[in-house]
């Protein structure tokens, strides 16, 4: 049990010691020297612009703020109160945590939130992985092991963080992700090969074609550095620690190279979500699989940040996942190898027909239903998170499983 | 029989997996080749790519003229082996080829620190001889190229004008977009029918994540994908083999290619300030590429789907890079920087039109 004067520790004092008028901070993406004042005025004056130009808000709506306790969700809340009240957006702010249930990592960080509930005056719901799936993340793990623990986790959140909304009566949850993590994700999916993630990731707003719950990213430009530095000099209360249990490979390796990026040319992270946000555009649009409806807006199903988006890798890599994936292009070269290709002489090589010829042959449009299990929606006829259950619930006597229970509340909404 | 063994520098020799008669020498992609094999293997990467952009060695078509820049890089080098093999061997059966080389090597040693000596291009005519052309990236003027938008005038001094850029990145990036774009015009004026380039598989991949790192990803689809740019058609027939295979069949082959191939070890710049970021994605893919070759190539498969923008639309074109600008506001731009000198679209000094990537590249912070 750690004790709650730890956690204090964790608070940081407000800067005093500055002179109010000394440049502190050069900016990454124009060298700008700015003082603390300035900094924090006009940090929080480009969120407010991010979000004027997307037109994320309606007054009067009720938008819940996915809180972790780190530093992103609470700079986000913090000048999301500000800006609100600044700029009379008239909006309904809840803070939405998730409960993944692992020891020493969210029990802390949630006791992060509880306190940043009552600094910010804002009412607080945590969803809970052990009452909507009947598994805490430790008890995941124990079964299934530290590596490829994330892919559960992720769908697991994803789901999580949707029915909260849902408990609320809320249609619009804002999550903390920044600019490295979007650049990270660019990077990524360069990596992978996932094209359609690629058309995705990088759009500001993500709504879902059969669930009315939009989720933003009102920090999709702001540097973590900054946000580091906001959270510093604005004395917030976070808490500083990365999930324990194994992070992604690929993740792992596009963040430390756009840290090295960021060396080289410290623009680089925003040039890096530039030209993610062009590539997008640049997808064909049977691989994006999704229709392009307005501005930066897309509509997909429902996994924008991918399986494993928590983000916290931080370059340390096992490795295993690219290596897996390493061992599954090998096969796939293989039997593409031992392929004959017949073509018809001089026929078809234009440019055009080569980049369809290029395309997997099968890309069948998703249809988005409703999960036969929990109703959640997905492409197929049972949902991922269902799936996923229903693994793991195999080697569980049946009267653990409480999905059922859960479910009724959220069908009946 | 399928390969098990994987230990060929071990005592006990393991056949060759595709012709089982030779003692194997070196693993490609899980498979035990000897000597021959490989080579085989290499040419028979180039040509396919090659016969897929329509360019056969038979067939009664009007022979094709085609633009093969040399860098004395050890993918350059290895293309000219492998097509003059091809040529030579039609020639002596007394058959018809579809094509003829053109080299061109672009001297840039007044802005890179590199060494070309007279005897390797020496050698290079006399092993190769076919048609050859120098030129220097100062007579950028001369091919109707000019970079107003970042001298202020219309013709200036090359190196002046890379030595005025920002950074190390700046210059590494504007001396490649400078080359690139006299190339392509060199091409157009001699009415070539097609530009070979020589990017490896790993070339390839860097350049995709360093276009992206520099903010112009837009472009990706033009510099790593065949098919025609600026009017002029650019193959990439060496798409399918990694730089470190090259380097092996740079010494496996009779006479082996070395003394042609500068030697360029990846260095690691002692000051920071002199890393660049294609650089660093140098580095960054020599290691991918020795753990992870599928992934190398699987970067260039995806930045292969990508399908270019038209210039022509409703797009304009870059005064520095020539690629397509997207015009607009962007959310990343923040209008209400106080000293903002670059917005989308019309940064530079004389009005004329840059890509966000170039914006970049060309004005000081």
């Amino acid at each position: 049990m750690r004790s709650s004067k730890t956690r204090q520790a964790w608070r940081r004092p407000p800067v005093s010691f500055v002179r109010p008028h000394e440049p502190l901070i050069v900016r990454s993406k124009n060298h700008q020297k700015l003082c603390r004042t300035c900094f924090i005025n006009i940090f929080e004056t480009e969120i407010h612009n991010t979000i004027t130009a997307n037109s994320l808000f309606f007054p009067g709506e009720r938008v819940a703020i996915g809180a972790s306790g780190g530093k992103d969700s609470t700079v986000l809340a913090s000048v999301l109160k500000t800006i609100n009240e600044r700029y009379h957006y008239g909006l309904n702010l809840i803070l939405l945590s998730i409960d993944e249930g692992i020891k020493g990592y969210r029990d802390d960080s949630l006791e992060a939130v509880k306190r940043n509930a009552v600094q910010y005056d804002m009412p607080l719901e945590i969803v809970g992985y052990d009452k909507l799936y009947g598994w805490t993340m430790d008890q995941v793990v124990e079964q299934i092991g530290k590596k490829g623990n994330c892919t559960y986790c992720g769908v697991f959140r994803r789901q999580a963080l949707d029915r909260g909304a849902a408990r609320l009566g809320i249609k619009h949850v804002i999550t903390g992700h920044n600019a490295d993590d979007t650049a990270e994700t660019v990077m990524m999916n360069l990596l992978r090969g996932d094209l359609p993630r690629l058309a995705r990731a990088t759009s500001i707003v993500t709504a879902s074609a059969a669930s009315d719950i939009k989720r933003s990213k009102p920090l999709k430009y702001a540097y973590e550095k900054e946000i580091v530095y906001y959270a510093l000099h604005k004395g917030l209360d976070y808490f500083t620690t990365e999930c324990i249990y194994s992070p992604e490979a690929f993740r792992g390796s596009a963040r430390t190279l756009i840290k090295n990026l960021e060396k080289v040319r410290p623009s680089a992270i925003l040039d890096v979500v530039r030209s993610g946000e062009d590539m997008a555009r640049l997808v064909p649009e049977e691989v994006s699989g999704a229709f392009k409806s307005g501005k930066d807006i897309l509509v997909v199903e429902g996994e924008a940040e991918g399986a494993g988006g928590c983000g916290s890798a931080n370059g340390r890599t096992s490795g295993g996942e690219m290596a897996d994936m390493e061992k599954q292009l090998l096969e796939n070269e293989k039997v593409q190898e031992n392929e004959t290709e017949i073509t018809l002489k001089g026929q078809k090589h234009d440019r055009n027909c080569k980049n369809l010829n290029h395309m997997p042959r099968k890309l069948p449009k998703q249809q988005m239903g409703k999960c036969a299990r929990c109703g959640y929606l997905s492409s197929q006829d049972i949902c991922k998170a269902c799936l996923l259950l229903e693994g793991l619930n195999k080697n569980r006597p049946k009267t653990q499983i409480q999905v059922s229970v859960e479910r009724k509340t959220v069908v009946q909404r | 029989m399928p390969h098990t063994t994987k230990n060929h520098n071990t005592d006990q020799q393991v056949p060759c997996a595709r012709c089982q008669s030779s003692d194997a020498v070196l693993v490609v992609r899980t498979e035990n080749l000897c000597r021959e094999c490989f080579v085989k293997y290499v040419a028979t990467k180039i040509l396919k790519r090659l016969e897929k952009n329509q360019i056969r060695g038979g067939f009664k078509e009007s022979q094709k003229t085609l633009l093969l820049p040399v860098s004395f890089g050890v993918s350059s080098i290895s293309l000219l082996h492998v097509l003059d093999q091809q040529l030579q061997n039609r020639a002596q059966q007394g058959r018809y080829a579809g094509y003829n080389l053109h080299l061109l090597f672009v001297e840039q040693s007044t802005v890179l620190e590199q060494v070309i000596l007279e005897s390797s291009i020496d050698l290079l005519k006399q092993r190769y001889p076919h048609t050859f052309t120098a030129i220097s990236l100062e007579d950028y003027s001369s091919y109707g190229i000019e970079f107003e938008a970042l001298s202020g005038s219309k013709e200036e001094n090359f190196q002046d004008m890379v030595s005025s850029l920002p950074s190390a990145t700046s210059r590494a990036d504007f001396i490649e977009i400078a080359r690139r774009r006299l190339i392509l015009e060199f091409a157009k004026k001699r009415r070539c029918d097609g530009i070979l380039f020589g990017d490896s598989t790993t070339r390839l991949a860097e350049k995709t994540l360093s276009e992206t790192a520099k903010g112009r990803g837009v472009a990706v689809p033009w510099l790593t994908a065949d098919g025609s740019s600026d009017g002029i058609s650019c193959i990439y027939p060496m798409r399918d083999l990694l730089r470190k295979e090259l380097t092996a069949y740079a010494s496996i082959t009779t006479p082996p290619l070395t003394p042609l191939v500068l030697e360029t070890a990846t260095q690691i710049p002692t000051s920071s300030k002199d890393t660049t970021i294609d650089g660093l994605m140098s580095q960054y893919f020599e290691s991918v590429e020795e753990g992870h070759p599928s992934i190398v190539a699987n970067v260039v498969r995806t930045s292969g789907r990508l399908v270019a923008p038209s210039v022509s639309e409703d797009n304009q074109s870059c005064s520095i890079c020539g690629y397509p600008v997207f015009t607009g506001s962007w959310g990343g731009d923040q209008q209400s920087v106080i000293s903002s000198q670059s917005t989308e679209g019309n940064g530079s000094r004389t009005g004329k039109v840059l890509c966000y990537g170039c914006t970049k590249t060309a004005l000081k912070p």
